[in-house]
């Protein structure tokens, strides 16, 4: 009988697309891919809730969601095939942001207990996210600063991120 | 101190009586030793010669009767060495560990855990070994050497000379060559060495070698090593086989000497023949005695050696005394006051410089700053884990340094910050600060917190929830307690009527015609339980009806499919992982039984399943049935193995209804399930993820109807029995954390301190405990709290900022704040 295609299985595919975890070794994304779970969000779920320390990362696999600060002001939105949240894996840092479903949700989700348990086992693990990490960074304030206006006249308070 | 004493020690101070004892023993061994000699002498000189049955008779009598009392006697040596020698073993192990525990936390930062363990395990072990040997083995043998010689002498002084003149060239060579093995063994390690990493850098390179083609020149690389082994291996060889081919030569020299001294002798008619073969027979038992003094020079070695590096390894001394000795531990009322306090550390680091500041009883302290800026190492100093360098620290008074252990853990409650959970129940970790201090108290029973302080400690420090979630995960035996099941059964209506629409989304309810993606397999087919013992749990699979009906069914085939995909995937992921609760949450093998699995697979690689052999099948049918595919997400369930099993699920429940209806009870609504958790059993379902959200959803559901059957504290305390795993890992870092808190609570020492207590909880549970401490605890207990988040520190009496190991602004929060300060400049972030 020919086994149908199994969650870990779709997880593996998935963890090779994603550029935190796609230069990992086959080993270590197979221990990943196992360690998440299938996550539902009915449309207008709460995903996460500023203040929240809830220490996880979703991937969506479908569905469509939204950022909010403050829980009023529309920050950024997510849509399928989106990784959200890798911060929160190394680190310990509260949410900043209020995380919203805005349509029925299917995500994977990876705790930050699991994820240091797989770095444990493959060190390599570290040093590769922490380097996808940083690259992400760059990119996104070289974007920034891209688009950057140079005569708005508040926008300097936001830039700069990449000093730090 | 332990690590002061010499190897000598634990010989001096071994069981005394046993030693006579043993003593004792190997006089009458040593005598009985030389009787068989004696008697072979008589049997041939008086009992052969003179042709005397009768003699013959009793010489041998005498002669089996010594050898068999000289085996025993011997054996009974063994038995007394051997008890002295653990029991010196087992004392030493006690008290080095005793000794471990008391030294001070520095130690153990540069200390390898693995040497510890070593210490007490292997490599003392020689130690107690040397010291039951230490007595028995020299004494038996040089007696037995001198007893043999002596006889030797009183026979026949020439011949005793001329076979005893053997040794000294024995003595003066076997050493010589020893010397020449060792160091041809010492080569062989270092060769070995590098024969080692040079493979370890063939492996790691291999697709350089791939890639190049490089074959030969690595087989060359490879082969010079080896070459130089073999040569080096046969020397050593060599040496060590001429050590024993010299012994064995001078041992066979001694029969041709004396056969050529003792024959003339005995054809000139000086020397009789039974003194001859009593001659031969005294020059090769020798020979025993003698090597096994080798052996003790050896063994003494060895232990001293090993023994010296272990003691040198521990010989630290702990930094305070454990107990008072002459006075009950004192009692503080938590009156702090630091002075000029330093604290360097070797290299001449100075962690904390100049540090000075006062609490009252009662008052509440923030301690914040970076991290590394010392805050944790002045709690630390505080609460004595530390031996400070400078100034000083008083508690009422007192110098904290000349405190001993038991006055602080009497008036002290630390909470550290990776709090640490030992292995055991949730009840004995939230009890284990209060058991420490009443042990061998006389009221330990009654002083000891009761249930009811057991479960405030626990809401007040919010691990409530998690202590009630275990509670209903736990299973009942519905015999013992039927009332509660009854009243379980109520709960379970209630919950349908209330929360049932609700929660149906998150839930899976038990419910016939409907294959359970939350169930395992087995329960999917059974859809019931078992009251017949051989048709639960692992009996199952080997159940020749169950067995018989799989095959009726049509389920064997596909099930075995399943179980050994199953079992390839999770040993392909989980191959080389440690057994911890993380990795094993998803796996369908239980940790306990993977190296069995992985075996199996590896085995049955190819083998087609219909040849599979009797005891394989039914590992892969017993890994299938227990799958669940709700949880176990490497291998999907095929849906048409789904309906195959809802059949069989209808054929079961036809088939043992007719033959077999006392043997099982199906899910009905109105009946409590015994294999069932308590939760599963008022869900009358499984819950279908373990999120947060849901799960906060359940448990308030469950909380409210468990109250409204006045059930809540008895859930709770079956809750308090559930095994957090070694280290605690079945506990999530926050639940860890927060049970710290609650043993620190149920403890209520008038001086607590909080090392960055609730860094792992969310905001609710932090300003939870936050308020509790302004609340319950201000004026009653002196606090220090490390905080790194600064958002919960301004209601403390006073906030003391730390910055590179000084005290740089200490007050109350506004005027701090009010003052622009440091403490202004890293609530607002200067970076």
């Amino acid at each position: 009988m020919a086994p149908e295609t199994s969650e870990y299985q779709e997880h593996l595919e998935i963890m090779r697309e994603i550029p935190y975890f796609s230069g990992l070794d086959l080993e270590a994304q197979k221990l990943i891919a196992y360690l998440c779970v299938r996550e539902k969000f009915a449309e207008g779920d709460e995903v996460f809730a500023s203040g929240d320390l809830d220490q996880s990362a979703y991937f969506i696999m479908s569905g469509s969601m939204e950022a909010y600060l403050e829980n009023t002001t529309m920050i950024q939105s997510f849509k399928d095939g989106d990784f959200v949240g890798a911060l929160s894996l190394i680190g310990d840092s509260k949410r900043l942001f209020t995380l919203k479903a805005t349509s029925d949700c299917i995500c994977i989700r990876l705790t930050s207990e699991k994820f240091q348990k797989a770095q444990e086992q493959y060190p390599e693990i570290s040093n590769k996210f922490l380097k996808a990490t940083v690259g992400m960074i760059s990119n996104w304030e070289e974007r920034f600063i891209a688009n950057y206006n140079i005569e708005c006249s508040g926008c300097s308070v936001g830039i700069g991120l990449t000093l730090i | 101190m332990i690590t002061k004493r010499p190897l000598t020690y634990w010989v001096k101070n071994s069981n005394m009586k046993l030693q006579l004892i043993l003593l004792v023993v190997i006089f009458f061994t040593v005598a009985v030793r030389l009787v068989p000699l004696e008697m072979q002498k008589k049997i041939i000189n008086q009992a052969i010669s003179m042709r005397k049955v009768d003699l013959l008779f009793m010489y041998c009598g005498f002669y089996i009767a010594s050898v068999v009392s000289a085996s025993l006697l011997k054996y009974l040596i063994t038995v007394l060495q051997t008890y002295i020698g653990q029991e010196a073993l087992a004392k030493m192990r006690k008290e080095l560990y005793a000794h471990i525990l008391t030294l001070p936390l520095g130690y153990f930062r540069k200390a390898n855990p693995g040497m510890v363990v070593s210490s007490l395990v292997t490599e003392l072990a020689p130690a107690g070994e040397y010291v039951g040997q230490s007595v028995a083995v020299p004494v038996t043998n040089l007696l037995t050497l001198i007893a043999f010689a002596g006889y030797m002498f009183y026979l026949n002084p020439i011949m005793a000379g001329i076979s005893i003149a053997l040794y000294p060239f024995v003595i003066y060579l076997v050493p010589k060559l020893q010397k020449k093995s060792n160091k041809a063994n010492k080569k062989r390690v270092d060769t070995t060495r590098y024969l080692s990493s040079h493979i370890n850098e063939t492996i790691s390179g291999i697709h350089e070698i791939h890639g190049n083609g490089s074959y030969r020149i690595e087989n060359r690389k490879y082969g010079a090593f080896v070459d130089r082994l073999f040569k080096i291996r046969i020397t050593w060889i060599l040496y060590k086989q001429g050590i024993k081919v010299l012994n064995n030569f001078f041992q066979n020299l001694g029969p041709f000497l004396l056969f050529i001294v003792g024959g003339y002798l005995a054809i000139q008619g000086r020397f009789d023949l039974g003194a001859l073969v009593a001659f031969l027979s005294a020059y090769e038992k020798i020979y025993d005695p003698w090597k096994e003094l080798m052996d003790f020079y050896q063994v003494h070695n060895d232990a001293g050696v090993r023994y010296k590096r272990v003691m040198e390894y521990f010989d630290t001394k702990p930094e305070f005394e454990l107990e008072p000795g002459d006075r009950a531990p004192v009692k503080l009322k938590g009156n702090i006051k630091v002075q000029n306090l330093g604290f360097t550390v070797s290299g001449n680091i100075r962690l904390l410089k100049q540090i000075n500041m006062q609490l009252k009883p009662g008052e509440q302290m923030a301690l914040v700053g970076f991290s590394g800026s010392g805050k944790s190492t002045l709690a630390q100093c505080v609460s004595q884990l530390y031996k400070y360098t400078g100034g000083s620290v008083k508690i009422d008074g007192y110098e904290v340094d000349e405190l001993t252990k038991a006055d602080m853990v009497h008036n002290m409650g630390i909470v550290a910050q990776a709090p640490f959970i030992f292995s055991g129940t949730i009840k004995d970790n939230l009890l284990y600060s209060c058991a420490a201090i009443l042990e061998g108290d006389p009221e330990y029973e009654q002083k000891m917190p009761n249930r009811d302080n057991m479960i405030e400690a626990v809401q007040q420090a919010g691990i409530f929830v998690d202590v009630l979630r275990f509670g209903l995960n736990t299973l009942l035996d519905p015999e013992k307690e039927t009332e509660l099941s009854e009243r379980l059964v109520r709960v379970r209506k209630n919950f349908h009527s209330d929360f049932g629409d609700r929660l149906a989304e998150h839930v899976e309810f038990y419910k016939d015609g409907k294959y359970l993606d939350y169930t395992c397999v087995a329960g999917n087919i059974l859809f019931g339980h078992p009251n017949d013992d051989t048709f639960s749990g692992r009996d199952l699979v080997s159940n020749d009806y169950f067995q018989a009906f799989l095959k009726n069914a049509q389920l064997e085939t596909p099930l075995l499919s399943l179980g050994r995909e199953l079992s390839k995937q999770t040993v392909d992921i989980l191959g080389n992982l440690p057994p911890d609760e993380v990795f094993f949450e998803q796996s369908p093998i239980p940790a306990e039984e993977f190296a069995d699995y992985r075996q199996l697979t590896a085995r049955i690689n190819d083998t087609p399943l219909m040849e599979l052999e009797d005891k394989d099948r039914e590992m892969l049918l017993r890994l299938a049935l227990g799958f669940v595919p709700g949880v176990h997400k490497i291998v999907a369930l095929p849906s048409v193995l789904k309906d195959l099993i809802l059949d069989g699920r209808k054929m079961f429940n036809s088939k043992i209804s007719a033959e077999k209806p006392e043997a099982f009870s199906f899910y009905q609504m109105a009946e409590f399930i015994p294999s069932q958790t308590i939760l599963d059993n008022i869900l009358f379902g499984k819950p279908k993820t373990d999120h947060p959200k849901v799960q906060d959803a359940i448990n308030q559901s469950m909380t409210q109807l468990l109250i409204e059957e006045d059930l809540l504290e008895t859930v709770v305390e079956l809750g308090m029995e559930f095994q957090v795993g070694t280290k605690g890992d079945k506990l999530s870092g926050g639940q860890r954390q927060k049970l710290a808190i609650a043993r620190t609570f149920l403890k209520n020492p008038p001086i607590m301190i909080m090392d960055e207590a609730t860094s792992a909880l969310d905001n609710r549970s932090q300003n939870r405990i936050q308020g509790l401490l302004e609340t319950k605890w201000k004026g009653k207990a002196t606090l220090i709290s490390v905080i790194h988040r600064l958002d919960t520190i301004k209601n403390y009496d006073k906030v003391a900022v730390m910055k590179a190991g000084k005290l740089m602004e200490v007050g109350p929060y506004d005027e701090l704040m009010a003052k622009k300060g440091l403490l202004y400049e890293l609530v607002h972030g200067a970076h």
